[in-house]
């Protein structure tokens, strides 16, 4: 259940991508935190694959003499597949859902974008680093990195994200419900 | 700070709002009840072999829990007594010995002080490293798995601790192979006292329609009629009061209803209806129909659960304004791979950090807790008599039941044994029945 998130230690494919590529990677990814920070879910869906695993592992603080890699049959606190994204997005259109009323302010921030080739030609591996700057109810701030790591799939020449695992800079989330995506 | 019978007004109803914003009062349930109650530690699964430890915390107090090489499991106060400092700043791992990272003293797995840098010579070798331990929490026991800490050298053991409790969790706990935790625990940092959501877990079923309503609608399913109070379930289930302060709330039949998604509720069945018949064998049909049912429940004090939908949570508290949440996922230890993931990913998404039902409950917890900075906000009461002459106790069941689901039999019997232990009592009079006569009672 739930597809593998590719390993960070996997070799690229030492081909270079093109600038057209790294440019469309760019534009996609600036696209998408675009419609993160106008709550449009609906038109981040449609940047998705219906296979996408939406992966942020909880994070432990242990010694370096104990490491302890994610695994996806650990804790997260996202391992969604499309039809669990769109059960949290359908949650937020029901016009019950009180926490998200007033709504949240997010700025999305996207950086140090990498793409490398993979051995499929029809996918490729996305690094990048989000901030989400998020400001909620009278006076609270939070703001959350996350480091990426993504397959963007071309589906009939359009980009998808197919797989998406997020590294959060935090041991304890440090604040309370995260009620965003990185 | 005010006698503690002006605080808790009417047998639990009542609580005095200063009670989730004072820090006299804080520091008095630092001493009468963190120091006292039996506090979650872990679960024997997350530590299987010897030298696996987890840290925590028992009220403020920094906790480590390890694996001995005979098998048990002893906790210590994460503090070098040389200087104070912490001795392991993991979470989680497997280790021979601590050492403080201050001047190098080392302490084995059972706690002894075992090195100390320049023994000859700085200290001419006239230290007692006998003397200098770390300091052990006094009672650590396991009930069938589920291991519980107390500073408390007088407080009675474990199992009568766990009072009315016991009768109803063997139900689910005393399965073959047991249950277990998923972890790591994520953990995150919410603005409230540490009671809003124990109180919330163990004994508010009257919330989960309002505040829920969106997550309840989406995930559909047989407690959709509860979303917005559409229907009111009267006869779905009831409370449950236990000695000690333990509480929780039962659906009947209900313990897949929050799953997501259909295929997840009808696989979670098949596994609970092909086990039940073995849990009737053992504990006779009564007692064994808390298996299949939905829990929304807390351990006195910070230790709450919801059996069905398999979150697990510890509220520790980090001062009256602001805690840090626990969250594992209990799994029975036989359930196949398949169904373990679907249980952890659906925890994630109902109540872990980013789940849909807890995010709706977290801005509700700060606010109940923030609006009382307002000084003349605090002086007021908060009101818990829902279903007050509409309890007692049962027949054939221990505890205090309610007639409805939609009662605050829960959050009174928490308060109950709050202002008792706050109070200094002792430890007959926190574990006596804690019962108005009964009024009226539902055939349950």
């Amino acid at each position: 259940m739930g597809a593998t998130a590719q390993k960070i230690t996997k070799k690229p494919n030492p081909a270079k991508p093109s600038l057209e590529l790294i440019n469309d990677v760019q534009q996609f990814l600036y696209r998408e935190a675009r419609l993160q920070d106008a709550q449009a879910y609906r038109d981040w869906l449609t940047m998705l694959t219906d296979d996408i695993h939406y992966w942020m592992p909880t994070r432990e603080q242990r010694y370096r003499s104990n490491p302890m890699e994610p695994d996806i049959t650990h804790a997260a606190h996202y391992n969604d597949n499309y039809a669990d994204l769109e059960t949290r997005i359908r949650r937020t259109e029901t016009g019950t859902c009180w926490s998200e009323d007033p709504a949240t302010r997010s700025a999305h921030v996207v950086t140090n974008i990498e793409v490398e080739l993979t051995d499929s030609p029809n996918e490729y591996r996305v690094y990048s680093l989000i901030a989400v700057y998020r400001n909620m109810n009278e006076d609270e701030e939070h703001t959350l990195y996350g480091h990426r790591e993504d397959i963007l799939r071309n589906v009939n020449g359009e980009l998808k994200l197919a797989r998406r695992k997020i590294i959060i800079d935090q041991n304890i989330f440090l604040s309370k419900s995260l009620n965003v995506y990185l | 700070m005010k006698p503690v019978d002006e605080l808790v007004l009417e047998d639990g109803a009542y609580q005095h709002r200063t009670m989730f914003w004072n820090e006299d009062i804080y520091e008095a349930e630092l001493e009468h009840i963190f120091s006292r109650a039996w506090l979650f530690l872990t679960h024997e699964s997350l530590i299987p072999e010897a030298g696996d430890y987890n840290t925590t915390r028992m009220g403020e107090d920094k906790v480590i829990v390890i694996r001995q090489q005979d098998g048990s499991i002893r906790a210590f106060i994460n503090s070098c007594r040389h200087r104070g400092n912490t001795v392991c700043h993991a979470d989680a791992g497997n280790t021979r010995q601590f050492t403080c990272s201050y001047h190098g003293w080392s302490y084995g797995s059972n706690g002894e002080l075992i090195g100390v840098p320049l023994e000859q010579d700085a200290y001419f070798n006239q230290i007692d490293k006998s003397k200098f331990g770390l300091q052990e929490i006094a009672q650590v026991a396991s009930y069938k798995g589920m291991v519980f800490g107390t500073f408390d050298a007088s407080a009675p053991d474990l199992e009568t601790y766990l009072g009315d409790m016991r009768w109803y969790m063997d139900s689910f706990l005393d399965v073959p192979g047991g249950i277990e935790l998923i972890g790591p625990p994520m953990k995150s940092i919410l603005n409230c006292n540490w009671k809003t959501p124990a109180e919330n877990f163990g004994g508010d079923d009257y919330h989960f329609g309002w505040t829920h309503a969106a997550g309840v609608a989406v995930m559909g399913g047989p407690l959709e009629m509860l979303a917005g109070n559409t229907g009111v379930p009267n006869e779905v289930g009831f409370q449950v009061g236990s000695s000690y302060g333990h509480i929780f709330g039962f659906i009947e039949g209900g313990a897949a209803a929050l799953q997501p998604f259909p295929e997840w509720r009808e696989m979670y069945d098949n596994w609970l209806n092909s086990r039940l018949p073995g849990q009737e064998e053992k504990f006779g049909p009564l007692q064994a129909r808390f298996y299949k049912g939905h829990w929304n429940a807390n351990i006195f004090p910070n230790c709450s659960f919801l059996y069905g939908t398999n979150t697990f949570k510890v509220w520790q508290p980090r001062g009256p304004r602001a805690i840090e949440v626990y969250t594992w996922t209990l799994v029975e230890k036989e359930m196949p791979a398949e169904l373990k993931q679907m249980m952890h990913r659906s925890n994630a998404a109902t109540f872990g950090t980013a789940g849909m039902l807890e995010s709706d409950d977290g801005e509700n917890f700060e606010e109940c807790t923030q609006t009382n900075r307002g000084f003349n906000t605090r002086q007021g009461y908060c009101h818990a008599g829902m279903g007050q002459q509409n309890e007692g106790p049962h027949p054939d069941m221990p505890g205090v039941i309610s007639d409805n689901l939609m009662a605050e039999t829960g959050l009174r019997n928490f308060y109950r044994t709050w202002a008792r232990m706050v109070n200094g009592d002792d430890w007959t009079q926190i574990g006596a029945p804690a019962t108005a006569p009964l009024k009226k009672l539902r055939a349950v």
